[in-house]
């Protein structure tokens, strides 16, 4: 008779084989998806070749559809391995931030939390709680029929006006709470939100993040947990809870926030060097990205054989149209196939700035796509 | 036909690049035309998943 763990392995199996049958080239929007992830990665993780990239996001693809398969596989937050300090007894301990991540099978910590009778409270982003929210409350109703659980569990809409105090009167009322502390699509800053965001280091980068867990913690007096999720090359998933930030009451809540959220980054930060192809949020990271520091024009000079600068730009077709990308900045331009068609072949004309003109010639080389 | 040199900042594109983001990240399969993946579970996300036991 196979144990749950060798079945749980072989469906996996069976998902990653069917997976790789999957032509992603030719699936709708692949291209801009995948320009944006990769475009994200070189900014964050620099050290990783290019030519890893599309590797990468096939791994990503992968890995998502095994957490998805983990949402509704209630057998797979048994086979979970738990790492660190504060997985004795849950149900025991007083309430907590469980701040986590998207990383590996990142919604496993609540299934978790929720089995060893822990309530809870989920923070979600609008768009995941419409999408993602009602799979999310089958796989806990599901936990409560097979276990017999009474432990409470509600879901919070990060987005509504009134999503802080609720959060505050559940943590004062002895529930857990469970974050996503690095943000999803529609979390992201947005014109006059800035007293909401603060910004933290994030390997040579800077992000915006926002500090409402911090504050949190602080008015409820409730320590921050942070949780990295992430799968083993054997395909077991691992929650590793790291050590405690504790608020100190009478502290400046302002500095507190601060420093909990760097060091909320800072706990993230090895996990995703050792995992990139299991982290979520290449996909919407740049939306938080503080740019980079104004960077001194290279020093101009005549260019009579210039080049295509593919180190900052990429050339693709969207909906068969020619688009040129700003891998550094996300800015994408629309460009003429004539001009597509130069860029490729910029060896075989005599002077470019010929051929473009003098005004069109200076604004490649002024926006370095020329160089 | 004289050839044609133009560029210009995509904001329809921009727009459309962040809307690509959010909805990536609620339905990342939406674009992946998947067959019934394992017998017990589908990819496509936006229909009600019964969870089970294995």
């Amino acid at each position: 008779m196979p144990t749950p763990r060798t079945l749980y392995r072989q469906e996996l199996a069976r998902c990653r084989e069917h997976f790789e049958r999957v032509d992603l080239q030719r699936e709708r929007g692949y291209l801009m998806r995948f320009t944006t992830f990769s475009a994200n990665v070189e900014n964050v993780l620099p050290h990783i070749p290019r030519t890893e990239h599309e590797s990468l996001f096939r791994q990503l693809l992968l890995q998502q559809i095994f957490a998805t398969f983990d949402q509704q596989c209630l057998t797979a937050g048994d086979l979970v391995k738990l790492n660190g300090t504060r997985t004795a007894s849950f149900a025991a301990s007083s309430p907590a931030i469980y701040c986590t991540y998207h990383l590996g099978s990142y919604r496993l910590l609540t299934s978790v939390l929720f089995r060893q009778g822990v309530d809870c409270v989920l923070l979600v982003g609008n768009n995941m709680n419409r999408s993602q929210g009602d799979g999310m409350v089958e796989h806990i109703e599901g936990l409560r029929q097979k276990h017999g659980l009474t432990n409470s569990f509600r879901i919070v809409e990060a987005g509504s006006p009134t999503a802080g105090l609720t959060v505050l009167r559940e943590l004062k009322a002895g529930r857990s709470l469970i974050v996503y502390v690095d943000g999803s699509p529609e979390t992201a800053p947005e014109p006059g939100q800035e007293d909401q965001f603060l910004s933290v280091r994030f390997g040579k980068r800077r992000l915006l993040t926002r500090k409402g867990v911090g504050y949190l913690s602080h008015a409820a007096g409730v320590p921050i947990v942070p949780v990295v999720s992430y799968r083993q090359d054997d395909l077991t998933n691992v929650l590793q809870f790291l050590g405690a930030i504790r608020p100190i009451r009478q502290s400046d809540r302002e500095m507190y926030c601060r420093e909990a959220m760097q060091q909320l980054y800072d706990a993230f930060w090895p996990y995703l060097n050792r995992y990139p192809e299991q982290w979520e949020g290449w996909n919407f990271v740049h939306s938080f990205l503080e740019p980079e520091k104004f960077r001194p024009h290279l020093m101009r000079r005549r260019m009579l054989k210039p080049a295509f600068n593919a180190d900052r730009y990429t050339l693709c077709d969207l909906e068969q149209a020619p688009i040129l990308f700003d891998r550094r900045l996300y800015q994408t331009y629309e460009i003429t196939e004539d001009l597509r068609d130069l860029l490729l072949n910029l060896n075989s004309v005599e002077s470019v700035e010929e051929v473009v003109g003098q005004e069109v010639f200076g604004e490649l080389v002024e926006m370095e796509v020329l160089y | 036909m004289k050839k044609q040199f133009a560029i210009k900042p995509a904001s329809v594109l921009k727009s459309l690049s962040k809307s690509v983001a959010k909805s990536e990240s609620a339905n990342v399969f939406k674009f992946v035309k998947s067959p019934i993946c394992c017998d017990s579970v589908m990819l496509m996300n936006g229909q009600n998943k019964p969870v089970f036991s294995l």
